[in-house]
């Protein structure tokens, strides 16, 4: 009963406050939240090193001294040691940041537009379609994803475009399902009934009312996954379905690194660190996201 | 039915149907019931009562924004119901609607200019030039400005929206215009700023309005004749001063008799009603309103009261002054 | 003289925003008297509510301060107290009822558990007399088949049904003071006149404190013995009921009282008060009302205005300075 009081008020307080938008109210908003701010720090540092991080690395990641392998941290330059073929670790995560960043981007992307449409027709259009769907949408969300990942790579093979298929593939159900309960949800305000009696075609409403309005879930939605797929694709390229060597991503790098666990630490520490580091930066930044564009969310 | 009614409503139904697991029967909710009206061109005719009783889904069946179980509804001798999809669509410029929620029927990611101008872009009235001159003049008559145009319904009052919701309505120029309880999610002292603006644009434009509402002292001000419902059905239908001055069914009497007063000094014969409404789903045999009526008397528990006209106009569904002999004898063998 | 149960003395609420502070209830000041029913009576944002859940101590901790003023309850204090000595005082000696009694009920107990929730957290009894206690409540406050009703879950009941419950909730252990906010708004005609005479007749009964707080001026009309009436987080007039309505101070009440509807002409234009309530920063440092005002002057744009006192009657309106004294019939 109190709390129900309490959050009345807040709302009330919330209204008496005048909205503005735009990138000051962005930082302003993120400036009250350290999460929020560390999440989104990590972020660029990440976009960064992806972009520029072939200025700043040490080392080429693919050159390999033989004579300098399993290097420790801390040796002749190599802050980070250096793995079995000598080369230098630090280089090699830093240029993973971009397959890291690419494949969870792009996944998302795809993933998010896949869902999004599926999400749209089943909810707007209801009826047979919708059921179909959905049924689609459950037998696969009965599925274990990353099984379902190293399954569709199987088939697709190795490689960075096909690695992002599958992915998102697999991962599009998500997105789906979200979508899809925004619509119905949004298919019920009274501005949807409003634009009818109006006489506004069926598919503007689609495109002018409803899309609109579900635009944040799917902003939040393809942040908050974006860290899934890091670490799929991690484990996919552990596995050795993934990205394949020599070229440098986290996931190979634990794969190749595995066999010296007991002798040479710094082989799968360092990207281990790196994967860890990422999908919290990204997952804190969409937390906070989440919470901050929609209230209601918040707590789920 | 005369031939200046500009909407004309015939034994229209709406009943929903409650599936409640599989094995059980539907449940069937009967929300609207049976009613018919017909609506003149230029007046302001109103449709009361409480929740639940109606008034509400009987405006979006007449606007087919949701479906009729049965029935006609018939727009300029036009039977509505049963237009095809695109010519609905197109008839819409001549008939709109004005919500209740003036935070709810507004598009939030849309700015006032998009409100205004959609309308008339779906319609393809006008050139673009003239849209812009349209929405402005509008949204000046409204109480709005030009300077308005390019912000969000987020940064406006519960009023100024209200005002929006009617420019949207009005903006294509309709002949008929339903408004479903369009001041009572409003502060009392905007709620007498947009009675006036809507009594202002009826005779400006001609507008002939339907309006919903359960707030009596509103509708006695502002309609020229009232259809009371419970349940789903008609009860009373009477010129509004009629009505007030000398309402028949016990129901209209007791919702008179509940308004609150306008000075504490008004002393009111108050009729307090026993009870709640019942479940729709569940209706009360005979006349629906036997469960809480203070006149209730045998017969009124098996038979259902018809409509009677009980002179000019006015006509009620009560068996205090039902005159069909055929029936009061029948309800003697019933009871 | 009466007793005073409770007395509010230039009470001053802050909210933190994003930009900064803004403070909505501005310099407030009344008494509710032993027996008595005060309506407090505003539009949206007035400060109606933020006003009396103040006295409740339910405001938002961290977003809201009592800036300024004191609320004395029972000539104590009260808006110093913790959470824990508020605890204490609320739902025992002060109850409140909300508008929306859907939400104040918690949707997955019982009628039953959600009434002996306060029995157990402020009175001693075995289980066996806290249900005789709910039953009789309830009986009390007109709900037939009290025994069935308190295994019921709060969706099963009516809205009129459930407003019951709240007020059976709020008598529980005989408040001192009941607080009622809108509790009739979201309920049919027919069932506020229900609600409103099973309260007048309660009241009459228990020899409680109400304190009213609505929009509507036909529901204050009909319970309040006095009323003060706020705009924009001030207090602008405060009188006696008959006294309010026959003879109004202040521009914005008699504003009010002449837009009903059935005060005005049927089919005529309404009266009605121009412009709109102002923003908490939207205030400046002359009358809140100024603006709106058709008796406005330079003076109301300049400062504000104090309270003048006619008897028992008091306004806030440069109208009503002693030199000027002027009536607004």
């Amino acid at each position: 009963m109190e709390t129900n009081t309490v959050t009345t008020t807040n709302q009330q307080i919330d209204l008496l406050v005048k909205k503005k938008s735009g990138f000051k109210d962005f930082f302003r908003k993120l400036s009250r939240s350290w999460t929020g701010m560390l999440g989104f720090s990590l972020i660029i540092l990440l976009l960064l090193l992806s972009v520029f991080g072939g200025l700043i690395a040490p080392f080429d990641p693919m050159d390999a001294p033989l004579r300098e392998r399993l290097l420790p941290p801390l040796t002749d330059g190599h802050i980070l040691g250096t793995d079995q073929l000598g080369r230098d670790i630090l280089s090699r995560i830093i240029a993973g940041t971009k397959v890291s960043v690419i494949i969870g981007l792009a996944t998302a992307l795809l993933a998010g537009l896949i869902g999004t449409v599926v999400g749209v027709i089943a909810g707007y259009f209801r009826g047979w379609i919708d059921v179909v769907l959905m049924r689609i949408v459950d037998v696969q969300l009965s599925f274990p994803f990353i099984l379902l990942v190293l399954v569709i790579s199987a088939v697709l093979g190795a490689g960075l475009t096909n690695i992002v298929i599958s992915l998102a593939l697999a991962g599009w159900v998500v997105f789906a399902r979200v979508i899809r309960s925004e619509v119905l949800a949004i298919r019920e305000k009274e501005f949807i009934t409003a634009a009818i009696a109006t006489g506004v075609p069926k598919f503007e409403i689609l495109f002018r009312h409803i899309l609109p309005n579900i635009f944040t879930p799917i902003i939040i939605l393809v942040s908050l996954q974006m860290g899934t797929y890091i670490i799929a694709e991690a484990s996919v390229s552990f596995l050795g379905f993934g990205v394949q060597p020599p070229t440098p991503a986290w996931g190979n790098m634990l794969n190749e690194g595995k066999d010296y666990i007991f002798s040479s630490w710094w082989l799968i520490t360092f990207p281990g660190i790196a994967i860890i580091i990422t999908t919290l930066g990204v997952n804190l930044f969409g937390d906070w996201l989440r919470d901050t564009l929609d209230p209601e969310l918040k707590g789920e | 039915m005369t031939e200046s009614s500009l909407i004309e409503v015939k034994n229209l139904k709406k009943y929903y149907e409650i599936s409640q697991g599989l094995f059980k029967p539907k449940l069937v909710v009967k929300a609207v019931d049976d009613v018919s009206f017909s609506i003149k061109r230029g007046e302001t005719f109103a449709l009361v009562g409480e929740s639940g009783c109606g008034k509400s889904t009987t405006g979006k069946t007449l606007l087919r924004l949701t479906d009729a179980t049965s029935g006609e509804v018939r727009f300029k001798g036009e039977d509505i119901l049963s237009l095809p999809y695109e010519k609905m669509r197109s008839l819409r410029k001549e008939m709109q609607m004005v919500f209740q929620d003036p935070y709810a029927s507004l598009n939030p990611k849309m700015t006032i200019r998009q409100i205004l101008l959609e309308p008339l872009r779906v319609h393809k009235k006008y050139s673009p030039e003239e849209r812009m001159k349209k929405i402005v003049d509008i949204l000046e008559i409204v109480g709005l400005s030009r300077s308005h145009l390019d912000r969000h319904p987020n940064e406006f009052s519960g009023g100024q929206r209200q005002r929006i919701g009617i420019a949207r309505a009005v903006v294509l120029n309709p002949d008929f215009i339903i408004a479903d309880e369009p001041v009572s999610a409003l502060d009392v002292s905007v709620q007498s700023q947009v009675i006036n603006l809507m009594l202002e644009l009826q005779k400006e434009f001609g507008l002939t309005y339907l309006f919903i509402s359960h707030d009596l002292s509103v509708v006695e001000h502002m309609t020229d004749r009232v259809a009371v419902m419970y349940l789903g059905k008609i009860v009373e239908l009477a010129d509004t001063e009629e009505l007030f001055a000398n309402p028949k069914h016990p129901y209209t009497q007791a919702l008179i008799s509940a308004v609150p007063v306008s000075h504490p000094k008004d002393v009111k014969e108050r009729i307090v009603l026993k009870g709640d409404v019942p479940n729709p789903a569940n209706p009360p045999s005979g006349c629906t309103f036997h469960t809480r009526c203070p006149f209730v008397m045998d017969k009124c528990k098996s038979v259902e009261p018809s409509l009677t006209e009980i002179g000019n106009g006015h006509i009620t569904s009560c068996h205090l002054y039902s005159k069909n002999k055929e029936e009061n004898i029948n309800a003697i063998i019933y009871s | 003289m009466t007793e005073v149960l409770l007395e509010i003395k230039d009470l001053g609420i802050q909210f933190k925003t994003g930009e900064g502070a803004i403070q909505p209830i501005r310099g407030v000041n009344f008494t509710l008297k032993k027996g008595e029913t005060l309506g407090v009576v505003g539009e949206s944002g007035s400060g109606k509510s933020v006003t009396s859940l103040a006295v409740m101590g339910l405001l938002p901790e961290k977003k809201s301060k009592i800036v300024s003023g004191s609320i004395l309850f029972n000539n104590e204090d009260i808006t110093h107290l913790n959470e824990r000595q508020y605890r204490k005082l609320r739902g025992n000696e002060m109850s409140m009822i909300f508008q929306e009694p859907m939400t104040s009920l918690n949707p997955v107990f019982t009628i039953g558990e959600q009434l002996g929730e306060p029995l157990k957290q402020h009175k001693k009894m075995s289980k066996k007399e806290r249900k005789e206690a709910i039953i009789k409540i309830l009986k009390q406050v007109g709900i037939p088949r009290a025994e069935q009703i308190i295994n019921d879950y709060p969706h099963q009941l009516s809205g009129g049904m459930r407003q019951r419950v709240m007020i059976s909730l709020a008598l529980l252990c005989e408040p001192k003071l009941l607080i009622c906010d809108e509790p009739t708004t979201a309920l049919d005609v027919t069932i506020q006149a229900q609600i409103l005479e099973l309260m007048k007749q309660i009241k009459a009964e228990k020899n409680m404190s109400l304190l009213f707080i609505t929009h509507d001026l036909g529901v204050v009309a009909e319970m309040c013995d006095r009323v003060v009436v706020m705009y924009a987080g001030e207090i602008v007039e405060v009188a006696e009921i008959n006294e309010l309505f026959d003879n109004p101070l202040h521009p914005y009440t008699k504003g009010l009282i002449d837009s009903l509807p059935t005060n005005n002409a049927r089919k005529s234009k309404l009266y009605s008060i121009k412009g709109q309530v102002p923003k908490p920063d939207e205030i400046g440092k002359g009358c809140a009302f100024a603006n709106r005002c058709p008796y406005a002057f330079n003076k109301c744009v300049e400062s504000a205005p104090p309270t003048f006192s006619k008897g028992e009657h008091l306004s806030k309106c440069w109208l009503q300075e002693s030199d000027r004294q002027v009536n607004i019939q």
